[in-house]
């Protein structure tokens, strides 16, 4: 291994349409490579079999967000009409509580829909103003139309030739070495 | 842009089509952005501009003076900004309900409209939420509706529908506002990618959060995208129905009724399609955006404001229904006097504009005529403001008792209120449809791919055109080189991706079915050929009923003709 390692992300590999890249992606796993990332344009169906799915935690923590901000909301107007000031109007009772259910579903729905954005920031890392990627030199960027891979140099196996010549052996339309 | 060059890229009701790379279609969808802006564009911001400047004097002369500028009174105490406040969130409904709903039912053209439709949501309920605070009088204590910690130990009431104003108005628009963002990301980042200056760069980055395509990157996009689409849509109808409760939950006449709820939401999106279909419209002076955004897609939103007008057609009959059912004499008295005192017109007016007049988008001709459609759509919108002066200041006007008999008529400031919110609604358009990319671009781009058509041409140079069409040469020339013979043997297989509904998979299953020339498709019968490709597995079969006269005028050699035909269908 060279001292390139430090200052080198990976070596990136253009392809010209999704299925292309999967093939590579996928000859890139049985290859032994493990730290591998796939940049694209939209969603490429079968990657995410080969590159990890996404765990599972999204659907718990949106449950979470939900009931936690139901339960938060009627309890604030429980509290508050039962136990922090209470307001005897004419013998009404302290806790009319069908008049609590429209803020109890309104939080409830905003405790979800907050958890699942916050979610997708939090694991995504975003803001992330600068990544390695966006040194890449490809034909068309992978936001617009680059189906991009990239082989990590973090990766054990990773070897600036021969991965570069295992790259070029699977058919890109450009390579790139990109800068940390 | 040549518009002849654009005749090629349509999007139809079943996804899209087109004959440009993904590279092409972004560039068209980013036109607006990165071209020079037409000259209605600047007359419609300059006009908004000066309405949202009038809109700031108004609401000065609202905080200084007082709410007494607009005459309510005792008891007609809610007036222009209340019905402003119910009209606006109206408008706000469509937007939500089009991406939420119909991502849920999976309803790929909604990429047409989404977008837009939602930007309108967002800023109807930024227009529409300034009308309470100004309303209090002293919108600087408009705080104190919400709980926070003070001196006195207060707590908001819970039980009042002020309360319930807030909590559903702006959970609605935070929600709406991360749906709309979460999915702007991807092609923010397009927008940074693609812009050339510096500063253009770098607020797209900022804006963008580092969007970088990642296969987990798209795979959250898609889940939380589905999971805020699952917790939107009983949203869309919880708000408006507590807007209704504001009225229903008190005993006046001609407000307490248990048909308020669904009623409020089904004149909400009356409203909104409503709103859609004109904004929509406005939108496709833009060039390019006629392919994009195309009659179908109109033609939809006119459906559902067919629909939505008999929802609300029906709570007007309901509402006189149960006054007479329920002998109820304050309720008996309101229906006699709104379709017969002194406030008649106002009723009649609504009726004509929210019932009668939206009976003529039964006919598919007047549903495709846009200049028609507008004009009912204003209708709807004017009709839609006099329902909320109907229920709102009408109904406060007679009340249980005699002496709570009184009038209302709008002053100057009044007119000012109800006219110069557009102004601040508009510019904030105008802005946007400059700003940030007003179409979903990858999705366009991501069914482009899907359905086949319009394989980047420039990278695998494997399907060379055998046929030179001078129209046709612009896209060629977009991308890379295609080779180009200028001449056709008549039993060489033609080049059928010419024709407007064939891309290179179809092209593939016709030949297998030894369907090669133009010649042949002229003469075989629509359903074998249909019968071909559903074999083929293919669903997706665009214009199958116009190859035939494509065909022919193609195996003729008439292509400036063919291009004429192809831009008209």
């Amino acid at each position: 291994m060279s001292d390139k390692r430090q200052y080198l992300y990976g070596i990136s590999a253009e392809f010209s349409d999704p299925h292309d890249l999967l093939d590579a992606a996928k000859k890139a796993k049985d290859a032994g490579y493990e730290k591998i990332e796939a940049f694209t344009p939209y969603e490429v169906h079968g990657l995410s079999e080969l590159l990890g799915e996404d765990s599972k935690l999204l659907e718990w923590l949106v449950l979470l967000g939900g009931v936690g901000g139901g339960v938060g909301a009627f309890a604030v107007q429980y509290w508050s009409s039962a136990v922090h000031y209470t307001l005897n109007l004419g013998g009404r009772p302290l806790v009319p509580w069908p008049n609590f259910l429209p803020i109890t579903f309104e939080a409830t729905i905003l405790g979800g829909a907050l958890a699942a954005a916050l979610y997708m920031f939090w694991r995504n890392g975003f803001p992330t103003p600068y990544h390695p990627i966006f040194n890449a030199d490809t034909t068309s960027p992978a936001s617009v139309n680059g189906f991009v891979m990239v082989i990590e140099t973090a990766d054990d196996k990773f070897d600036l030739q021969g991965t570069r010549d295992f790259l070029e052996g699977l058919n890109p339309v450009s390579i790139s070495e990109v800068a940390g | 842009m040549a518009t002849q060059e654009l005749s090629g890229m349509t999007s139809s009701e079943h996804g899209g089509k087109s004959n440009f790379s993904p590279d092409r279609l972004i560039d068209i969808i980013s036109t607006p952005i990165f071209g020079n802006a037409p000259a209605w564009w600047w007359f419609g911001f300059s006009v908004s501009g000066v309405l949202l400047l009038l809109y700031l004097v108004t609401l000065a002369v609202i905080t200084t003076q007082g709410v007494g500028v607009w005459d309510i009174n005792n008891p007609v105490y809610w007036g222009t900004g209340i019905i402003n406040l119910v009209f606006w969130i109206g408008i706000g409904h469509a937007g939500t309900a089009i991406s939420a709903i119909l991502l849920l039912c999976r309803q790929r053209w909604r990429s047409a409209f989404a977008r837009f439709a939602e930007a309108m949501t967002l800023f109807a309920l930024a227009t529409a939420g300034l009308f309470p605070i100004f309303h209090t009088g002293r919108p600087w204590y408009a705080y104190w509706v919400g709980p926070y910690p003070n001196a006195l130990g207060l707590n908001s009431q819970w039980t009042s529908a002020l309360v319930w104003d807030l909590v559903a108005i702006s959970t609605y628009g935070i929600v709406s506002l991360l749906f709309w963002y979460i999915d702007l990301l991807p092609d923010l980042a397009i927008m940074r990618d693609k812009a050339k200056g510096r500063i253009p760069k770098f607020i797209y980055a900022f804006a963008s959060m580092g969007w970088r395509g990642e296969s987990k990157h798209w795979q959250r996009l898609h889940r939380v995208a589905y999971l805020l689409a699952a917790l939107a849509t009983p949203l869309v109808i919880s708000v408006h129905s507590i807007i209704g409760f504001d009225f229903a939950i008190t005993q006046l006449p001609g407000w307490h009724h248990t048909v308020f709820p669904p009623y409020f939401v089904g004149g909400a999106l009356f409203a909104g399609f409503a709103m859609v279909c004109i904004v929509a419209t406005m939108m496709r002076q833009y060039p390019g955006m006629k392919n994009v955004i195309t009659l179908d897609h109109i033609e939809n939103a006119a459906k559902f404001v067919l629909a939505t007008s008999l929802v609300v057609g029906y709570g007007y009959l309901a509402e006189v229904y149960t006054a007479w059912y329920a002998g109820h004499i304050g309720e008996v008295l309101l229906s006699i006097e709104r379709a017969l005192g002194p406030y008649a017109a106002t009723y009649w007016v609504m009726i004509f504009f929210n019932v009668v007049l939206t009976q003529l988008l039964w006919f598919k001709s007047v549903r495709r005529n846009l200049g028609l459609l507008v004009i009912i759509c204003i209708g709807v919108t004017i009709g839609m403001w006099l329902e909320r002066f109907v229920i709102i200041s009408l109904s406060m006007s007679y009340g249980h008792m005699v002496s709570m008999w009184e009038g209302w008529v709008p002053t100057f400031w009044d007119w000012m209120t109800i006219i110069t919110p557009f102004g601040l609604f508009f510019t904030l358009f105008f802005l946007f449809i400059r700003f940030v990319p007003s179409l979903a671009m990858f999705e366009v781009v991501e069914i482009d791919h899907e359905v086949g058509w319009g394989e980047p041409e420039g990278h695998s140079g494997q399907s060379p055109a055998p046929v030179a069409k001078p129209a046709l040469t612009a896209r060629a020339q977009s991308s890379a080189p295609v080779a180009q013979a200028t001449t056709v043997a008549s039993d060489e297989p033609d080049d059928l991706k010419l024709i407007e509904g064939i891309g290179p998979k179809m092209e593939a299953t016709l030949n297998a079915a030894g369907i090669t020339t133009f010649e042949q498709i002229a003469n075989a019968d629509p359903d074998n050929l249909r019968e071909i490709i559903e074999s083929a597995g293919m669903r997706l079969i665009v214009k199958l009923d116009t190859w035939a006269r494509q065909a022919r005028l193609a195996a003729d050699g008439k292509w400036d003709e063919l291009q004429r035909y192809q831009d008209e269908i």
